[in-house]
């Protein structure tokens, strides 16, 4: 088991190519932290550095009291599940097993054929030990890749993206099964990414890149629930949050625009001297947003545009009359995720099933909604920063109330 | 509205029934398939013919039976015991080995450095090494004669081998080079993790997946080093030295020619080849697919 620190981490390719930026972290010994980002945001540069397939360019990783820079992947310690599970395909499931042991130890045959039998065993694999990899399913595959990591019980688990090439279904069951596994032995875990729903799942802590730079660290509901900057409440969430373009009226205590909503007077006070610009990015999540058939109190008028079923709720895409473009307001190098710029208004919220009839579909006819404004988050389009202060308070007195419901 | 039944088709004007037109095709194409085989195989089935008996073709044509009376194995007894074939096959097979084993070794690390490594200069290296093939290998004679000179290595079976390599060396490198950028990087990245040295993980992971390939490499370098002429002829002056195909050649006089003795020896020559490409020739087909479709 090991810690593992990046300092001040950096990687530039050979054509000038900014992969991470001035990278800081530290994960804990037995932690399972999730690399989470969306393409070409890093994360599996970062994985590779971790391992010595990829050099560093500036700053230092250190896995437990070593700085690991010049190791070759040999002496650090490790273990990598590949996204393509990289087994050899000339040798069986138990050769493939035994392979990093037979390297890395000098343990005797009849040992490394005991720790190999067990390793299987935690995976279900016995019955394939002596089979080809070509012969095994993608399932079987995985289980074959993470028992090899596994059997060599290492400092430092590496996944990058390994359940990506498996089926919906599949996915969710080892995504369970890895949590196990990595329960059990409690050794240091990097798993790399894109599914911001596997990161959300199965991690202690997340950390959110994008363009080589990390936007955010911390546990799943506090990157959920408090999100430090447009990107990561983007990214994080499926579907994502919507973002509304308001301006504040000080006076009012009120935002107006997309979405008139009225806030208490020392948030708004609070968020006027935070902010750079006149325009604010409101952020709510679909299930903050309730829909009403009749005008209601401080309601916002929409039509809808399509409702699908999801199952236990459905999902209710709406338009608004006057809404404005985040694109119109953001500026430049401000990135808000991929799913924003594609979709720049597209809103959505949850409703309970058949709520709203299903006539209400592109027909014209008007919903109302209403927002919860405690849930609200509000961003500064020009830094893409969260300037809310009441979230940061509001959020940090949940986490108590969560820890002294943990103590009874 | 058709005018014909299921059950016929039209070929070449004429009505005939399915059955008939598949058998007529399959028969057009075993004629032409077995046509160009005997085109292929005449001179070969020509070399067999005049090593056991030299009659002129127009001899065998006319009366087959007297061919077949005069049938002999005295020109192979002539060409084992009298001649130098035999030193000379042991020169060639010596020299084909050794080139053939030395290729094999250099080219495996040769096109994996060039494959796989990132380094400064890569390209102009693989550039460089094809552009060496566009000389032919006669203008490269007489410089390489006056270097090995000098550095000793002429009228000696391993300055042969080192000129062979040197020759054989920058195909086979372009051959494998475009097998190993197929292989996935993973494969040897994940032999590195579990405690292999970049070389041990190319030994212990990709020369295993890429033995096709390699077969290929080496069936190439196996044949031009056998068949080769011109560099033998030039680097190797003693007959107990020289290989096969200069060997031969000296049996072809300026007044005489025993025809017989030619052949036997040259069917001698061939032999090997013959039985090493029978049993090699899936890797051959194997090899040369490789990286067509992506798998």
């Amino acid at each position: 088991m090991a810690r593992i620190l990046f300092d001040e981490v950096t990687k530039i390719y050979g054509d000038d190519t900014l992969a991470v930026d001035d990278f800081d972290l530290e994960i804990e010994d037995g932690e399972f932290l999730t690399l989470v980002g969306p393409s070409g945001s890093g994360k599996s540069t970062l994985l590779r550095m971790v391992a010595g397939l990829e050099d560093i360019t500036e700053g230092s990783i250190h896995i437990g009291d070593t700085v690991v820079n010049n190791l070759p992947p040999r002496s650090r310690d490790i273990a990598m599940v590949f996204q393509s599970y990289a087994l050899y395909p000339h040798l069986t499931v138990r050769e493939n097993m035994a392979f990093g042991l037979k390297r890395s130890t000098d343990l005797s045959d009849p040992e490394i054929n005991d720790r190999v039998e067990e390793a299987a065993a935690m995976m279900g694999i016995e019955p394939h030990l002596d089979q080809k990899p070509k012969h095994l399913s993608g399932g079987q595959r995985q289980r074959v890749a993470t028992g090899r990591a596994i059997v060599r019980d290492p400092g430092v688990f590496l996944f990058d993206e390994p359940l990506s090439n498996l089926d919906a279904k599949l996915r969710k069951h080892m995504r369970t099964e890895l949590q196990r596994i990595q329960n059990q032995l409690d050794t240091t875990t990097i798993y790399v990414t894109h599914d911001q729903e596997e990161a959300m799942t199965m991690s202690d802590r997340i950390a959110i890149l994008n363009y080589g730079e990390l936007q955010q660290v911390g546990s799943p509901r506090t990157v959920y629930n408090e999100p430090e900057n447009v990107f990561v409440a983007q990214f994080i969430g499926s579907p994502s949050m919507n973002m509304f373009v308001s301006t504040l009226d000080t006076d009012a205590n009120r935002f107006v625009g997309d979405i008139d909503v009225s806030i208490d007077p020392e948030r708004a006070s609070a968020i006027a001297q935070n902010a750079t610009s006149d325009e604010l990015l409101l952020g709510i999540r679909p299930e903050h947003v309730t829909v009403h058939l009749e005008a209601v109190e401080e309601s916002v008028p929409a039509s809808v545009d399509i409702i699908e079923p999801l199952g236990s709720n459905d999902l209710l895409y709406f338009d608004l009359e006057d809404g404005t473009g985040v694109e119109d307001v953001i500026a430049d190098d401000v990135s808000i995720g991929e799913d924003e710029e594609k979709d720049e208004e597209e809103y959505k919220v949850f409703i309970q099933p058949d709520s709203v009839p299903i006539e209400y579909e592109d027909s014209g006819e008007l919903v109302y909604l209403t927002f919860d404004t405690e849930h609200m988050h509000v961003f500064d389009p020009r830094t893409g920063e969260n300037i809310d202060v009441e979230t940061a308070t509001r959020t940090t007195v949940d986490a108590q109330t969560e820890t002294a419901g943990d103590d009874d | 509205m058709a005018t014909q039944s299921r059950d016929t088709t039209e070929l070449f004007g004429v009505e005939l029934s399915n059955s008939t037109v598949d058998r007529l095709k399959a028969v057009g194409f075993h004629t032409f398939l077995w046509g160009s085989i005997f085109v292929v195989l005449l001179p070969v089935l020509w070399m067999v013919a005049v090593s056991l008996n030299p009659l002129s073709f127009l001899n065998v044509i006319e009366d087959p039976m007297r061919w077949v009376n005069g049938v002999s194995l005295d020109a192979y007894e002539r060409a084992i015991y009298q001649t130098d074939f035999l030193i000379w096959f042991k020169n060639s097979a010596i020299v084909t080995l050794a080139a053939t084993a030395l290729t094999i070794v250099v080219c495996t690390f040769g096109a994996y450095s060039i494959g796989r490594l990132r380094f400064r200069g890569r390209k102009a290296v693989a550039t460089f090494l094809l552009m060496t093939q566009m000389f032919p290998l006669i203008l490269v004679a007489v410089p390489l004669f006056l270097i090995f000179r000098d550095l000793g290595l002429v009228n000696t079976l391993y300055g042969l081998t080192i000129a062979y390599i040197a020759f054989i060396l920058p195909f086979s490198i372009w051959m494998l080079r475009g097998f190993y950028e197929n292989l996935p990087e993973s494969l040897e990245e994940a032999a590195m993790v579990d405690g292999s040295t970049r070389v041990g993980a190319v030994i212990r992971v990709i020369v295993p997946l890429s033995a096709p390939a390699i077969a290929t490499t080496a069936i190439f370098a196996w044949i031009f080093a056998w068949n080769e002429f011109v560099m033998a002829l030039i680097l190797i002056s003693d007959s107990s030295k020289t290989t096969l195909p200069p060997g031969l050649s000296t049996w072809v006089g300026r007044y005489s020619l025993q025809w017989d003795l030619l052949m036997a020896g040259a069917i001698g020559a061939t032999l090997p080849l013959i039985i090493i490409l029978f049993f090699l020739q899936k890797y051959i087909i194997t090899g040369l697919a490789e990286g067509a479709v992506k798998t």
